[in-house]
């Protein structure tokens, strides 16, 4: 059998999505469809398996079985996809489907717990009256028994396959639920340039405070060398965080911890010794300028994380950033994280916290980009390096905000941006018009504002003018104009007006 | 001369049906292009070639790929304008919210028909015909009702040369007016400047 191609069996899977479409709302049917994804997947590795083992076993069942009871996951019989799709046309459909998931998440409780909270498939208010709920079922469970959308290994070949189709659904997700979009997912392309910029090392713990649905520590995990690193997350959302574990489990990364809670109410990652683990790299794209972050329970923060000062009551950018470089490793941790513009330059209680991060000498450099490059905000963000293991004092501008490629909805960057912002920060040059290395007197004489034009010289003269050239193209322009109007009059005879 | 119906003298017949919002989804690998109202200038004139490539989900009738000569007419809204579809080298189609107008009589020059339907008296023409409380538009048999006087060819190729040349005539003045201002500035501030 031919192998099926990424582009098909992400369009299959997008257009499972028709059967809610205008019934339902896309934040709900998102989940039911990341869940489908998820059970057809198991169930498919499970079939492959277990067909492999019965050839290699002739047959014996005791053998397989023994095989079987050490899969990855454990699909308990009946609870498999086809099972399922069996009696689609039962009137008991959505129950019969919450019941397979159930089993499943029973079975595998170590791993699976939770994941399948948000959704119920018996649900009146999410799916309609039961008869035309059961009509949608049926063809939800047939476009997911599509041959198309068959997720054997032995059929889709490499793992990243699935690990993309989920990607790609949710980056379509991401892209029409407008403002709600930032909460659960990054661009790819500012998680690829997060992920160049880091350039985590073979066996890095790797941390993202506000993980939302993963794709940010996967990359950055998969910039690492091969597949020795360990990654850690947490996450409000409960929904999010549903997603973001299916999200670990398709790109094969089985030994991650993602925790639910409020990373700076209730930080829930901790070491032996119930402090903050530190990690090797700590990276976010927490949500701008978060109003109500908890401002009042961090004066007695139980982890004095911010003994810097305390961020403004209605913007938690310095909280979520503060976090992050207290759990990053003493000594040689980094930190990446994508800030608003305000960020670089606002005063009071903001200011003191910058100030201090930067006499401390952990900031290393500081990326303008492009406006309009998030889902659901065209406000320009950029992106703070810091270093804990920092050997001068400088600090690096790079204002790449006018090197984008023009899409239709979004401003995209491409590899090739991706690869000059990197260099450049290699390099830790000054670059004309588009870097500035500043001395640590710089900043101060700047009052430790990083706004970056005061750093970056962009300013482009304005050509003189050559006032031969303007007169000879007048000249032209003017004779030209009397041809046309020659030509024209010309025309104007023949019509006899 | 004659005066005829638009439907005596060419097809009228809408764009391709395009259902869900993914159907005008770009994809660079897409095998066909779209044309859409945004890609069209008021004065009939397109405003870029690069037209967005997308894979259509449904098959595309081969009737409603454009063809050279082809008149595209947008059929909702209160804007008229028509635009004379010179070809591509890649098969183009338009969404329902276009006529094709297609000549089918060789004694009517397409970019003939394409200046008529822009003319004022083509606008007043519509403006009474358009219907709807919200969207306005315009139903195909007023559109082939649309009356043309059909004078001879030559005379179809006269008005349509001097359309074409006022147009071009005008957007030279503009150059020249922006270039005369710079020009007499830039000479006033070097004397300004001056001892």
């Amino acid at each position: 059998m031919s192998k099926i191609n990424q582009s098909e069996i992400n369009d299959v899977a997008w257009r499972a999505c028709d059967t809610f479409r205008g019934v339902v709302d896309a934040e709900n049917y998102r989940n039911y469809i990341l869940v489908m994804l998820f059970w057809k997947y198991i169930t498919d590795v499970w079939r492959d398996h277990r067909d492999a083992y019965l050839r290699e076993y002739d047959g014996d069942e005791v053998r397989v079985a023994r095989r079987m009871a050490r899969e990855r996951f454990q699909l308990p019989d009946g609870c498999d996809f086809y099972s399922i799709h069996a009696l689609r046309t039962g009137t008991d459909i959505g129950e019969r489907m919450n019941v397979a998931l159930a089993g499943i998440e029973e079975a595998n409780k170590a791993k699976l717990e939770g994941v399948f909270r948000e959704v119920d498939f018996n649900s009146e208010s999410k799916l309609g009256q039961t008869r035309d709920r059961n009509a949608r079922l049926k063809l939800l469970l047939e476009d997911f028994a599509s041959p198309k959308l068959d997720l054997r290994p032995s059929i889709v070949g490499e793992e990243d396959v699935i690990g993309n189709v989920y990607e790609y659904l949710l980056e379509r997700f991401a892209s029409d639920a407008g403002k709600k979009a930032g909460e659960f997912y990054t661009p790819g392309q500012v998680s690829k340039l997060l992920a160049l910029l880091l350039a985590p090392k073979k066996g890095d713990t790797i941390c993202d405070p506000t993980c939302g649905s993963g794709s940010l520590l996967i990359k950055v995990g998969r910039q690492a060398d091969e597949r020795d690193f360990a990654l850690y997350g947490q996450e409000m959302n409960g929904t999010t965080h549903a997603l973001c574990r299916m999200n670990m489990f398709l790109h094969g990364m089985d030994n991650f911890r993602i925790e639910w809670g409020d990373t700076l109410r209730n930080p829930r990652l901790f070491d032996g010794d119930h402090q903050l683990m530190k990690f090797d790299i700590v990276v976010a794209n927490p949500p701008f300028s978060l109003d109500k972050w908890g401002h009042d329970e961090a004066e007695a923060d139980p982890f004095h994380r911010f003994h810097r000062g305390r961020p403004p009551k209605s913007k938690g950018d310095w909280a979520f950033i503060t976090h992050m470089i207290e759990t990053a490793r003493e000594g040689s941790g980094r930190v990446g994280v994508v800030v608003p513009h305000g960020v670089l330059f606002r005063g009071a209680a903001e200011g003191r916290i910058r100030e201090a991060l930067i006499k401390e000498n952990l900031l290393e450099a500081v990326i303008g980009l492009p406006a309009n490059l998030f889902f659901g905000t065209g406000i320009p963000a950029a992106i703070l390096l810091f270093n804990k293991g920092k050997t001068h004092g400088d600090v690096l501008f790079i204002d790449a905000s006018r090197e984008f490629k023009d899409a239709k909805n979004q401003n995209v960057l491409t590899d090739e941006h991706l690869t000059k912002i990197d260099a450049t920060y290699r390099a830790f040059q000054t670059v004309e018009k588009y870097a500035y290395r500043a001395t640590s007197q710089e900043l101060a004489d700047n009052a430790f504002n990083l706004n970056i034009p005061r750093y970056v010289d962009t300013f482009e003269e304005e050509a003189e003018i050559d006032l031969d050239a303007v007169k000879r193209e007048i000249t032209t322009l003017e004779a030209e104009l009397a041809e046309v109007r020659a030509k024209m009059q010309g025309y104007l005879e023949e019509l006899g007006v | 001369m004659s005066n005829h119906t638009l439907a005596e003298l060419a097809s009228v017949r809408m764009g391709a049906t395009l259902r869900g919002r993914d159907a005008t989804r770009p994809d660079p690998a897409g095998s066909f292009r779209l044309i859409q109202i945004s890609d069209l200038d008021d004065r009939g004139g397109f405003l870029t070639q690069d037209f967005t490539r997308v894979s259509p989900r449904e098959a595309i009738s081969s009737s409603v790929v454009l063809r050279p000569d082809d008149i595209l007419f947008p059929n909702r809204g209160a804007r008229t304008t028509a635009s004379l579809f010179e070809g591509s080298d890649s098969p183009c189609f338009v969404g329902a919210q276009f006529f094709i107008i297609r000549p089918s009589s060789r004694k009517v020059m397409p970019a003939y028909v394409a200046w008529l339907l822009r003319t004022r008296d083509a606008t007043d023409y519509f403006d009474l015909h358009r219907r709807g409380s919200n969207v306005l538009t315009l139903q195909k048999g007023a559109m082939e009702a649309f009356q043309v006087p059909l004078p001879s060819w030559e005379i179809q190729h006269a008005i349509v040369e001097t359309d074409r040349l006022h147009h071009h005539a005008c957007d030279l003045e503009s150059r020249l007016a922006v270039l005369r201002h710079l020009h007499l500035e830039e000479t006033l501030i070097n004397r300004a400047h001056r001892p």
